[in-house]
C-alpha cells in the first residue's frame, strides 16, 4: 500500500497540468489575410505571375535536406519568380528539379517509405501569386517505435524517428560528435563528448558503428568505447543488436568516490509486434569482467563485501514494451549473476525491475503534457562474496544494467536531490542491498513552434493521406502474410507447375489445329493464341520470381480475384477457346488439352478462395500498429523546440537485507527544459532533499546538456 | 481577425503527388507508384508515374530505373484514381508490383507492346 504514495503524486500532477491547460486553450492568433480566393482560377489563361516560390520541408534543420532544399529552391525560382504563370514550368518542371533532389535517399534497411509532394498557390491578388512546394517524406522502423527510449528520441531529434538521418548521402558524415555537459553539487560541473562513427564499411566485421564517450569533472569520469552491429528482419526476431564495450567510471558519493572498469559482450533481441501490434518482447544476455574499488572514507563494510576486486559477470533479461496513442510503457526484469576473482561459486545474485510509463497529451496545439513516471525495484542476494560498488548506490547518477542506448534499464535508485551517488548509508552497512525508487517529471510546453506546420496538420486531406499512405504499407505487408497461407504454398506447389505444362499443351493442341485449317477463324485462332501467351507470361513470372510479393501478383493474376483489373488470366483463355471449339465444331485436341487446363483452374481457384484473407489482414495492422502510432505523433505532436517548466518529485528507499527497504527519502524538485529538435537539449533545476540525513545537504542545483553534432 | 477557415480559402492545392513505394521482401525489386493529380482551374487530370528497379542482391545500389512509365490516367479511371490516390489496396499493391512490373519489364526488352504495357500499368486502378 506504501507505493500508492507516489501513484497519488502522479495523479495530482496530472490534475494540476490539466487544470491549467485552459489558460493555453483561450489563447487565439490574429491570423489577419487577404481574403482574395486562389480556388477554380486557370491562374495561365488569367495571366498570373509568379511573384515568389519556395519549398517547405520540416526537415530542413538537417544539413543534408537544406542543401537540396536550396538548391531546388533556388533552380524553380530562376525557372518561374517574376514570370507569367506556366503550369508547365511551375508544376512540371519545377516537379521535375524536386524529384531530381530526391528528399528521401536510397536506404535499404527500412520498408516503410512515404512521400508526399503538394503545390500550393497562395495570396493570389492583383494577378500575382505565391507558390509553396510542400515536401513531407518518412521511413520507419516498425518495430523499434514501440519503444520508450524511442519516445525520447521522437521529442529530441524527431528526424531520427522520421528515419531522415538513415539515409545515404554525400553530405550526410560518417561521424556525429556531441557535446555533453552536467552538474551537480557532488559530481560539479561535467563536460564530455560523444563520437559517433557509421562507416560505410567496417572491415567485414559485422558491426556498423563506433562509439567513444568520455565525460569528466573535477570529482568523476566516465569513459566508455563501444562496437555495435545490428540486423532487422521480417521474421518473429523483428530486430537484433550486438556490442562489446569497455566503460571505466569514477563517481562521486560525497564520500569518496567508486571506481571500475570492465569489458562486456551482449546481445539484444526484439519480437515482431505481438499481442494485436500492442507489445514487443525484448531479452538478451551480457557477459562482462572486469574489476571494482572505492575509496569511501568512513566505511561500514558488511560482512559479505569485499572492498576491492576483481569480477565476472553474467546478465540475462527481458522486457516487455507497448506504445499506445498517447503512452508507452515498458516493464523489464534483469538478472545478474556475479562472481569475485578467482572463486568458483556465485557471490552475488542481482535483481532489478524496472518500470516506465511516459504519458504525453497535447492540450492546445502541440502544447504536449508530458508526464515521465519510473518504478524501480533491485534486490541483492550473497551467498558468496560482492565488491561494494556491485551494491546499490543511489543519488542523481543514474547506473544502467546495460551499456548502450538502446535499451536502459535502471540499476540504481534514483532521487535528483541527493548528488552524485550519495545515497548508500543504511542502517547496517554501506551500500544497499535492496531499493525502491520513483520518478516523477511533469512537463507542460509554454511556446513551442511545431515541426509540422499548422495548417497543414489540421488540412483533413494532408491527414487522410498519411493514414492512406501508411493503409499502402500495410496492404502490401497483408499480400506477405496471405503467402505464408498453408492453401496458397500448396498452390504453388501443386498447381503452378501444373498450368504452365497445361497450358504449353493447350498451346499446341490450338496451332495445331490452326495448321489443319488454314485460312479459318484466323481473328478467333490469333485473339486465343495471345490471351494463351499472356497467361503462360504470367504464369512464368509467376515460377520465376524470386520475390513472394511479386509471385503472389502473377498468381493472383491467373485467378478471378483479379477480375476487376482485366486480368483473371485462366478464365480468360477458357472462354476464348471454348468459343474457338464452338466455331471449329468440336476439336478433340483442343477439347483435351482445355479440359485439363480448366481442372488445374478449378484447384487453384478452390485453394486460393480457402487463403484466410482476413488472418493476413490482422497480422499485418498488427505489425504496423507501431508505426501508425509514431507517424501520428510524429506529424501532430511533435515540436521543433519548445520550453516547458518542470516538476519533479522522487522517492526512493535504499537498505539491508536485514532492515528491509529502509527509510523514506523525498526529493519534490522545479525546472525548466528546453528542446531545439536536432540541436540541443538542456534541462536544469533544483530538487530538495527533505529531510536530508547528516552529512547530505538540503538538496542541489543540476543540469543537463545534451548538443546535436558539432559536426553538422 | 479573421477565421482560421477564411484563412484557408487563400491558398488552393494545384497539384499533389503521393509516391508509393513498394519493395519487395527480397529488397531486390522496387516499385514505385506515383499518383499526381494537378487541377488546372475546374479541369483535373490524373497521371500514373511508374518506375521498376531491380539489384541482384540486398546492399547493392538501386541503380537507375530499368523501366520507367508516365501513364495518362483514362478519365473513365479518374473515380478509381481519385480513391487510389488515397491509398492503394492490397489488390492494387500487389499487381503493381506483380503484372505491372513484368509487362513494364516486359515491354522494355521488347516481348510486348510498350501500348500494352501501359495498360497493364493502368489497370492497377481497377484493382479492388
Amino acid at each position: 500500500m506504501k507505493f500508492l504514495a507516489p501513484l497519488a503524486v502522479h495523479l495530482l500532477f496530472l490534475i494540476l497540468f490539466v487544470g491549467t491547460s485552459p489558460i493555453c486553450l483561450g489563447q487565439t492568433q490574429d491570423n489577419t489575410v487577404s481574403l482574395e480566393s486562389c480556388q477554380g482560377i486557370n491562374f495561365e489563361r488569367e495571366g498570373y505571375q509568379v511573384r515568389s516560390s519556395r519549398i517547405d520541408d520540416p526537415f530542413d534543420f538537417l544539413p543534408w535536406v537544406r542543401i537540396r532544399q536550396r538548391r531546388a529552391a533556388a533552380q524553380i525560382a530562376s525557372l518561374v519568380n517574376g514570370k507569367p504563370f506556366q503550369y508547365s514550368t511551375a508544376r512540371d518542371q519545377a516537379r521535375e528539379i524536386i524529384e531530381k533532389e530526391n528528399f528521401l535517399p536510397d536506404t535499404s534497411e527500412v520498408r516503410v517509405k512515404l512521400r508526399l509532394e503538394l503545390l500550393s498557390v497562395e495570396n493570389c491578388s492583383n494577378r500575382s501569386l505565391d507558390l509553396v512546394y510542400r515536401v513531407y517524406s518518412t521511413q520507419i522502423m516498425p518495430v523499434l517505435s514501440s519503444l520508450p527510449e524511442t519516445r525520447t528520441t521522437e521529442r529530441r531529434f524527431p528526424q531520427e524517428a522520421a528515419g531522415m538521418n538513415r539515409v545515404d548521402v554525400p553530405t550526410q558524415k560518417p561521424f556525429q560528435l556531441t557535446p555533453l555537459a552536467g552538474y551537480d553539487s557532488t559530481r560539479k560541473l561535467a563536460v564530455g563528448a560523444r563520437l559517433e562513427m557509421t562507416p560505410r564499411r567496417l572491415w567485414k566485421l559485422p558491426f556498423n558503428s563506433l562509439f567513444l564517450e568520455a565525460q569528466g569533472s573535477s570529482e568523476s569520469v566516465k569513459v566508455s568505447a563501444a562496437i555495435t552491429g545490428s540486423n532487422d528482419s521480417d521474421g518473429w526476431l523483428a530486430h537484433s543488436e550486438w556490442l562489446v564495450n569497455y566503460s571505466y567510471f569514477s563517481i562521486p558519493t560525497g564520500q569518496g568516490n567508486l571506481k571500475g572498469g570492465d569489458l562486456s559482450a551482449q546481445f539484444t533481441g526484439v519480437s515482431k509486434a505481438l499481442a494485436s501490434g500492442n507489445l514487443t518482447f525484448r531479452f538478451g544476455g551480457l557477459l562482462e569482467g572486469g574489476n571494482r574499488q572505492n575509496e569511501l572514507v568512513n566505511l561500514r563494510l558488511a560482512e559479505n563485501t569485499i572492498p576491492n576486486s576483481g569480477f565476472v559477470s553474467l546478465k540475462v533479461y527481458a522486457g516487455l514494451a507497448s506504445r499506445l496513442r498517447h503512452n508507452v510503457i515498458s516493464a523489464s526484469y534483469g538478472l545478474e549473476v556475479g562472481s569475485v576473482r578467482r572463486s568458483e561459486q556465485a557471490g552475488w545474485r542481482k535483481h532489478v525491475g524496472d518500470i516506465r510509463h511516459e504519458l504525453w497529451y497535447p492540450i492546445g496545439d502541440h502544447r504536449i503534457l508530458d508526464l515521465e513516471s519510473r518504478l524501480t525495484i533491485g534486490a541483492i542476494q550473497v551467498p558468496g562474496k560482492i565488491p561494494l560498488p556491485e551494491r546499490f548506490f543511489g543519488g542523481n547518477h543514474e547506473e544502467l544494467f546495460l551499456p548502450g542506448d538502446s535499451w536502459q534499464i535502471r540499476a540504481n535508485p534514483v532521487i535528483r536531490a541527493i548528488p552524485g551517488s550519495g545515497l548508500y548509508r543504511t542502517e547496517a552497512a554501506d551500500g544497499g542491498e535492496k531499493f525502491f525508487s520513483y520518478n516523477l517529471t511533469a512537463a507542460y510546453s509554454v511556446w513551442r513552434k511545431p515541426l509540422m506546420p499548422s495548417e497543414i496538420v489540421k488540412d483533413a486531406d494532408f491527414n487522410a493521406e498519411l493514414q492512406n499512405a501508411i493503409d499502402v504499407v500495410t496492404g502490401n505487408l497483408q499480400n506477405y502474410h496471405v503467402t505464408k497461407d498453408a492453401h496458397y504454398q500448396e498452390l504453388l506447389k501443386e498447381q503452378l507447375p501444373a498450368v504452365s505444362t497445361s497450358l504449353d499443351v493447350l498451346k499446341q493442341a490450338v496451332q495445331n489445329a490452326q495448321q489443319a485449317r488454314p485460312g479459318q477463324a484466323e481473328n478467333q485462332f490469333a485473339e486465343c493464341l495471345r490471351a494463351i501467351n499472356t497467361a503462360s507470361r504470367r504464369t512464368r513470372n509467376a515460377i520465376q520470381a524470386t520475390d513472394v510479393g511479386q509471385q503472389y501478383g502473377s498468381v493472383r493474376a491467373l485467378l478471378s480475384p483479379s477480375v476487376e483489373v482485366d486480368e483473371n488470366r485462366l478464365a480468360k483463355v477458357m472462354t476464348c477457346v471454348n468459343d474457338l471449339n464452338t466455331t471449329l465444331a468440336i476439336d478433340q485436341g483442343i477439347s483435351n488439352a482445355s479440359a485439363r487446363l480448366n481442372t488445374v483452374r478449378e484447384n487453384m481457384e478452390r485453394l486460393f478462395g480457402m487463403i484466410d484473407q482476413a488472418q493476413a489482414e490482422h497480422e499485418a495492422k498488427a505489425e504496423m500498429a507501431f508505426t501508425r502510432r509514431t507517424l501520428n505523433t510524429l506529424f501532430n505532436e511533435v515540436n521543433l523546440y519548445s520550453v516547458s517548466p518542470v516538476l519533479i518529485f522522487d522517492v526512493a528507499r535504499v537498505g539491508s537485507g536485514r532492515e528491509g527497504f529502509g527509510s523514506w527519502r523525498y526529493g519534490p524538485g522545479a525546472g525548466l527544459r528546453f528542446e531545439i529538435a536536432s540541436t540541443a537539449h538542456f534541462t536544469t533545476g533544483y530538487a530538495w532533499n527533505v529531510k536530508p540525513k547528516p552529512g547530505e545537504g538540503n538538496g542541489t542545483f543540476f543540469f543537463s546538456l545534451g548538443v546535436r553534432d558539432l559536426f553538422r | 481577425m479573421v477565421t482560421k477557415k477564411a484563412a484557408a480559402k487563400k491558398s488552393s492545392v494545384i497539384g499533389i503527388k503521393v509516391r508509393f513505394e513498394l519493395i519487395t521482401k527480397d529488397k531486390t525489386r522496387r516499385v514505385i507508384f506515383g499518383l499526381e493529380k494537378d487541377t488546372e482551374g475546374n479541369v483535373v487530370t490524373w497521371k500514373i508515374d511508374f518506375q521498376l528497379f531491380e539489384r541482384d542482391k540486398k546492399g547493392d545500389p538501386w541503380g537507375e530505373a530499368i523501366v520507367i512509365l508516365q501513364v495518362e490516367v483514362d478519365k473513365a479511371l479518374n473515380t478509381k484514381a481519385e480513391k487510389a490516390l488515397k491509398g492503394l489496396t492490397p489488390g492494387q499493391s500487389a499487381h503493381a508490383l506483380g503484372p505491372a512490373a513484368d509487362d513494364a519489364k516486359a515491354a522494355n526488352e521488347g516481348e510486348i507492346d510498350e501500348e500494352e504495357a501501359k495498360e497493364t500499368v493502368a489497370n492497377t486502378l481497377k484493382q479492388k
